[in-house]
C-alpha cells in the first residue's frame, strides 16, 4: 500500500476509528485508558473497534506491565500508518475537490463501490 | 464493519478531518513535558559522556545507574502522559535528534581523543559541561516542532 496515493479506507473511515488511528499515529504507542478517554468510548466499544483494526493488521496490542498492573499498550503499524495517511490523503483531496468545484459529483468510499 | 449510508461528500470529509485534527491537538496537550524533565534529560545526557573521564570499573558502575535512570525516565513519561513518542520518529523532529545525536557524538569523540591522545583527563568532563545545556535546549526544541506538528492544519496530519 502506498501512502501517498489517496485512498479511503474502510477500516479506518468510521470516526472513532479514524480517532483512533490519528491519535496512534502521533504517538509510538499508547495505553488502552488513554486511548479510551480521547476518543470517549466505553471500553467495549474501543475493544471492538480495535479488535476490527487488529484485524486489519493496523494495530498491535501488547500487555506491559507498569506499578504493578498489567495494563494494555497499543501501536499503530507501518500498514496501518500507511493506511491511515492514503485515506487522509483521500479525504484531503475531496475537500480540495469540492473547495474548487462545490457542485462536484461525491464520492464513494471503495467498500460501498464494491457492493 | 459498518458501512456508509450515503455517499462521502466534502462536508464529511472536513468533519473527519477536523476529528482527527483535534485528537492531535488532545496529544499536545497532553505532551507539554515539565521543565525538570528536559534537564532530566540532559543529565542523562551529560552523565553518559563524563562517565568516560572514570576508571573502566567505576565507568561500568556508572553505566548501570545511567541505564536505570534511563528506565525509571521512561516510567515516568508512561505512567504521566499515558503514551510515549519515541525520540526517533518520522517527522520533522527527526532533524532535531540527528542534529543533537552528531553534537553529543563529535563532543565524545573529542574528549576521547584528547583523554587518550593528549593525556587530557578531564576533557569528558568539560563535554558533557558543553553536552548538558545543549540536550535540554535540543529536548526544548524537539518538543516545540513536535506540538507545532501536532497542532498543524491537515496538510501534516499523514504521517
Amino acid at each position: 500500500m502506498n501512502a501517498n496515493i489517496p485512498r479511503f479506507d474502510p477500516v479506518i473511515h468510521a470516526p472513532a476509528r479514524l480517532q483512533i488511528a490519528a491519535l496512534l499515529c502521533a504517538v509510538s504507542d499508547a495505553e488502552f485508558a488513554t486511548v479510551r478517554d480521547t476518543v470517549g468510548v466505553s471500553d467495549s466499544v474501543l475493544s471492538k473497534h480495535l479488535k476490527q483494526m487488529e484485524d486489519a493488521g493496523y494495530v498491535r496490542l501488547s500487555k506491559a506491565s507498569l506499578d504493578g498492573r498489567v495494563r494494555t499498550r497499543l501501536a499503530m503499524t507501518k500498514v496501518g500508518r500507511r493506511a491511515f495517511a492514503a485515506h487522509v490523503k483521500a479525504l484531503q483531496a475531496l475537500v480540495s475537490v469540492a473547495e474548487y468545484a462545490p457542485a462536484a459529483v461525491p464520492l464513494v468510499t471503495e467498500l460501498e463501490a464494491a457492493q | 464493519m459498518e458501512t456508509q449510508s450515503r455517499p462521502l461528500d466534502a462536508a464529511d470529509a472536513l468533519r473527519a478531518l477536523e476529528q482527527a485534527e483535534a485528537v492531535r491537538r488532545e496529544v499536545a496537550q497532553r505532551a507539554v513535558c515539565p521543565p525538570h524533565w528536559h534537564v532530566a534529560f540532559g543529565l542523562l545526557m551529560a552523565t553518559l559522556i563524563a562517565a568516560q573521564a572514570a576508571p573502566p570499573l567505576y565507568a561500568v558502575g556508572i553505566m548501570a545507574l545511567w541505564a536505570g535512570a534511563f528506565v525509571l525516565m521512561l516510567r515516568a513519561i508512561r505512567r504521566r502522559l499515558g503514551f510515549f513518542v519515541n525520540g526517533w520518529r518520522r517527522g520533522r523532529t527527526l532533524r532535531v535528534s540527528i542534529a543533537l545525536l552528531v553534537y553529543c557524538e563529535l563532543l565524545l569523540m573529542a574528549s576521547l581523543w584528547l583523554k587518550l591522545s593528549q593525556h587530557i583527563g578531564w576533557a569528558p568532563l568539560a563535554a558533557a559541561a558543553l553536552v548538558f545545556p545543549g540536550a535540554v535546549y535540543g529536548s526544548y526544541v524537539w518538543q516545540r516542532v513536535y506540538l507545532a506538528e501536532m497542532n498543524e492544519g491537515p496538510r501534516t496530519l499523514a504521517p
